[in-house]
C-alpha cells in the first residue's frame, strides 16, 4: 500500500472512531455506574492489526483532540480523563499485541485498563481516593463490555481486506 | 482465547468479586452519608434513616438528594449526562459513590458513626 492511500485510510479509521464514540455518546444510554460500550476501542484495535503501530498512535490522538473538540472539552478536566484512559489503554493494547494475545483478551484488557486510566485520573484530579471503592463493579463491567466489542474486532480484522 | 488469558480473566472477576464483599461488609453498620465538594471538602453529612430531600448547589447546576427507607439517591440534577441519576439507589448493601463531576459533587456512605 503506498503513502497516500495509508494515510486516507488513517484519516477515515479517526473519523470514524470520533463519529462512533459522539454517537455512543448521544444515543446509547450508560449501562450504569457511568459504564459504556466503548465501542470506538474497536477502531484503534482495527487500525492496530491492519495497519501497525504508528497508524495506531495517530488515529487514536486524533480522536483524542477532535472528539474533545467537537464536544467543546478540549484541555479541560474530562480532556484529561479521557486522555489518561487512552494514554493506559493504548499502552496495554501495544505490549499485549506483542505478546500475540487474542483478540478478545486485548479488548477485554485495554477496556479495563482505559477506565482504570480514567479513575487514575479522577482520584488525582479530585483528589478523592475514595472513588476506588467502584474498582470491583467498573473490572466487571469492563470485562463484560471488552468481551463484545472484543468480538465485533475479531469479525472486522477477520472479514475486511485492505 | 487462550487458557491462561482465561485464567487471567478468571482471577480478575474472583478478585472484583472479593474486593466487592470486603467493601460491602465495611459499611454494614453505617448511619450517614456524606456529600464532598470537589476540593474533597465535606460540605453535608445527613442520616440515611431519616427520610428527607435537600437540594444543593453544585459546580453546575443545582443538585438534589432524595432520602427514603435507608437508601439515597439523585434526582433532578442539572447536568449533561446525569450519570448520578442513572447510578440510582445506594445504601449500606450496595455502598457504591454517586458521583458527579460537572457539578464537582460526591455522595457516599460513610462507615464512621
Amino acid at each position: 500500500m503506498n503513502r497516500t492511500k495509508r494515510y486516507a485510510f488513517i484519516g477515515v479509521l479517526a473519523a470514524l472512531a470520533v463519529v462512533v464514540n459522539l454517537i455512543e455518546n448521544w444515543f446509547i444510554p450508560p449501562v450504569g455506574f457511568g459504564i459504556r460500550f466503548g465501542l470506538a476501542n474497536i477502531v484503534s484495535l482495527v487500525a492496530l492489526k491492519k495497519f501497525g503501530l504508528k497508524e495506531m498512535s495517530l488515529v487514536v490522538l486524533l480522536r483524542l483532540t477532535l472528539g474533545n473538540l467537537l464536544k467543546g472539552t478540549i484541555f479541560g478536566t474530562p480532556f484529561w480523563i479521557s486522555a489518561s484512559g487512552l494514554l493506559l489503554s493504548s499502552i496495554v493494547i501495544i505490549v499485549l499485541d506483542k505478546l500475540k494475545c487474542s483478540i478478545t483478551f486485548t479488548s477485554m484488557m485495554s477496556a479495563f485498563s482505559h477506565t482504570f486510566g480514567q479513575l487514575l485520573a479522577v482520584v488525582m484530579l479530585y483528589e478523592q481516593v475514595n472513588i476506588i471503592v467502584l474498582l470491583p463493579v467498573l473490572v466487571v463491567g469492563s470485562l463484560g463490555t471488552g468481551v463484545l466489542t472484543g468480538l465485533i474486532t475479531s469479525q472486522v480484522v477477520r472479514r475486511v481486506n485492505l | 482465547m487462550k487458557r491462561s488469558e482465561k485464567i487471567i480473566v478468571a482471577v480478575m472477576l474472583i478478585a472484583a468479586l472479593v474486593a466487592y464483599i470486603f467493601v460491602k461488609n465495611s459499611y454494614k453498620d453505617a448511619l450517614y452519608c456524606t456529600v464532598k465538594n470537589a476540593a474533597s471538602e465535606e460540605i453535608m453529612r445527613f442520616n440515611i434513616y431519616e427520610d428527607n430531600y435537600y437540594e444543593l448547589k453544585g459546580d453546575y447546576g443545582t443538585f438534589h438528594i432524595e432520602v427514603k427507607d435507608g437508601k439515597c439517591r439523585a434526582v433532578d440534577v442539572e447536568c449533561p449526562n446525569q450519570t448520578c441519576v442513572h447510578t440510582g439507589w445506594i445504601s449500606v448493601d450496595n455502598p457504591v459513590p454517586i458521583i458527579c463531576l460537572p457539578n464537582g459533587i460526591m455522595v457516599m456512605i460513610d462507615e464512621q458513626n
